[in-house]
């Protein structure tokens, strides 16, 4: 994969802007999907015939879809569901990336040239490819979703956490911590892993934003959350088959995934910036 | 990479698609449920059952399976679709095309956009239009696909527009205008993906070498700075682009799983979801090795016109 230097700083100023409209932007889809499995305006699921595709009013601030369903209440109450996905995939991916970059970096060798052939081999399909493969394995369904996602974003961790593992193994810190004869499991969480977390921690903020657009696409296509449940992706494909009459519905549900996206993206992207990482090009 | 390198870079592509077809296979036989279940659903009896594993090949252990299918493949014969009851090879073959030609187009027209302005976002790096463009970047990678195509759909498929079809596909040969008017709503979603990735790479591409030792050399020895740019610095940023572009398409082919699914387009994407959600496993197999097999070439591609581009690395 191409690695290309990180483009020149913006200035400072900028550069805090992104971070703090990142920020922003993560921490309200975080509030909002906290509100909606605290409250909502209307049951999510309460069908209201009568009143199928309605425009926002007061009554309805984002409208009704065509079952009568309050959007906003449908936004809300899936956000769980969407940010779930993003978080859990991302954590699943860290789980099983970092400690086979850990251990590659440690070992080195024929292990890490046959696991790095694997990452290799696994990098040449695309994440969501990867993930339907899963899912033809696993079934469709939010948990399957989860799994599927997690595994398909691990080599990516394996090959960025490795490439920092490797760099921090000829430090002189680590060399010390061999010679005064530490276990293998010590020098790689003890040592090696406190002094690499910056690109960590930003590779897995800009992979909860690919995720989370991950997931709801799997659930656009119909394989993650299963209705009668709905979270973003589900709502926009149902959006979608009212759009010649009405793009009323398909308002809340793009915004809300699209500035999630944009906030955890624009966060790592800053925080990146912050800690003066390189930028390892992230592609979904 | 220099060229002397490229049989080591065919054979490691080789070894990557090799181990791909185990990850494949792997994955695709997880679920205790297998094709036959799939087919004839859960009430089946278990002789329909037996007999149809019989006749699929799935009563042989796992690794026989594998050589079976991979063995096909190798030789042309992509096995038969266990829903639609046809050889998977001429149905992958034709979907193949569609999706070369929506992949093609797009990158053709991204790159047509995003070069221009992320050299001129490196050499005005800083100012005004810079930000504007790196904004408009960081919005075009964040917007979801799927959002991206209703909302194209919105503007010019349905009235008060209306003009161009929401979906569907017309062959060339049918009618070469209704081929173009089918192409165009996903040609510009896919457009917007690809422009915003692009765009940032050339711009970072560029101003690495705006910042190289040779253009400095070039600056001091008094070549004026249009010339610097376009015959010094663009050269070798086309280089990195082009290798970019070539990876790109392997890129792509995330996207189009989803925008052929939105707009209705008859390729491997579409093709992809529809076995994923039928459980036709020799499709998903199938169709997944194609698509590894298309990101392995452009990579091959990426590393023979990076090395062709620069001086340094065309030079045995």
């Amino acid at each position: 994969m191409t690695e290309l230097t990180a483009a020149a700083p913006p200035a400072r100023r900028q550069r805090n802007a992104y971070l703090a409209l990142g920020l922003a932007l993560t921490l309200a889809a975080i509030a909002a999907a906290a509100l909606g499995l605290l409250y909502t305006p209307y049951p999510p699921a309460r069908i209201d015939l009568l009143h199928p595709l309605a425009r926002p009013s007061l009554g309805h601030l984002l409208g009704t879809d065509r079952y009568g369903r309050d959007v906003l209440s449908r936004v809300l109450a899936g956000g769980w569901r969407s940010l779930t996905l993003g978080f859990g995939a991302t954590g699943l991916g860290l789980a099983i990336g970092l400690p086979v970059a850990l251990a590659t970096a440690y070992y080195r060798g024929a292990v890490d040239q046959i696991v790095m052939r694997f990452v290799d081999a696994l990098l040449s399909i695309p994440t969501l490819v990867f993930a339907l493969l899963i899912i033809v394995g696993l079934g469709p369904g939010q948990a399957q979703a989860i799994v599927a996602l997690g595994v398909a974003a691990a080599p990516k961790f394996v090959r960025i956490v490795r490439s920092a593992a490797l760099s921090a193994a000829s430090e002189d810190y680590v060399t010390a911590a061999k010679a005064r004869g530490e276990r293998a499991l010590y020098v790689q969480y003890g040592e090696v892993l406190p002094n690499i977390w910056p690109p960590v921690i930003v590779e897995a903020s800009v992979n909860i934003g690919f995720a989370l657009m991950g997931g709801a696409a799997l659930s656009y296509l119909g394989l993650g959350t299963q209705p009668p449940f709905a979270d973003w992706g589900v709502m926009i494909n149902e959006a979608q088959k009212q759009i010649s009459v009405t793009f009323w519905p398909l308002l809340g549900p793009a915004l809300a995934i699209s500035l999630s996206i944009i906030g955890f993206n624009l966060f790592g992207e800053g925080l990146r910036d912050r800690l003066h990482l390189r930028a390892a090009l992230a592609d979904a | 990479m220099a060229l002397a390198l490229l049989p080591r870079r065919i054979f490691y592509g080789l070894v990557s698609l090799a181990i791909l077809s185990v990850i494949i296979f792997v994955c695709t036989h997880l679920l205790p449920g297998d094709a036959a279940t799939a087919i004839l659903g859960e009430g089946a009896t278990p002789a329909a059952l037996a007999a149809l594993r019989a006749r699929l090949g799935l009563d042989q252990p796992a690794p026989l399976q594998f050589a079976h299918w991979l063995g096909g493949v190798l030789t042309g014969d992509f096995g038969v679709s266990t829903t639609l009851n046809q050889p998977a090879g001429p149905i992958i073959a034709e979907r193949f095309l569609n999706s070369m030609a929506l992949a093609l187009v797009t990158i053709f027209c991204a790159a047509a956009i995003a070069i221009p302005l992320g050299v001129v976002a490196a050499v005005r790096r800083g100012s005004r239009l810079d930000g504007t463009i790196l904004t408009a970047s960081y919005v075009g990678i964040s917007i979801p696909d799927f959002v991206l195509g209703p909302v194209l759909i919105l503007l010019f498929a349905v009235p008060p527009l209306a003009l161009f079809p929401s979906s569907g596909f017309v062959a060339f040969a049918a009618s070469p205008a209704g081929w173009i008017a089918h192409l165009v709503l996903p040609v510009a979603a896919l457009t917007v993906v690809l422009t915003a990735h692009l765009m940032r790479q050339t711009r970072s591409g560029m101003l690495d070498v705006l910042n190289s030792d040779y253009v400095r050399t070039a600056r001091l020895k008094g070549l004026p700075e249009r010339l610097v740019l376009w015959r010094h610095a663009l050269r070798n940023a086309l280089g990195t682009t082009l290798a970019v572009l070539a990876l790109d398409l392997g890129y792509l082919m995330g996207s189009i799983v989803i925008i052929e699914e939105i707009f209705a387009y008859p390729g491997l994407g579409r093709l992809i979801v529809y076995a994923v959600a039928n459980r036709d496993i020799p499709l998903v197999e199938d169709v997944a090795l194609v698509i590894g097999t298309v990101y392995v070439a452009a990579n091959l591609v990426a590393d023979i016109a990076h090395a062709m581009l620069d001086p340094r690395l065309a030079r045995p």
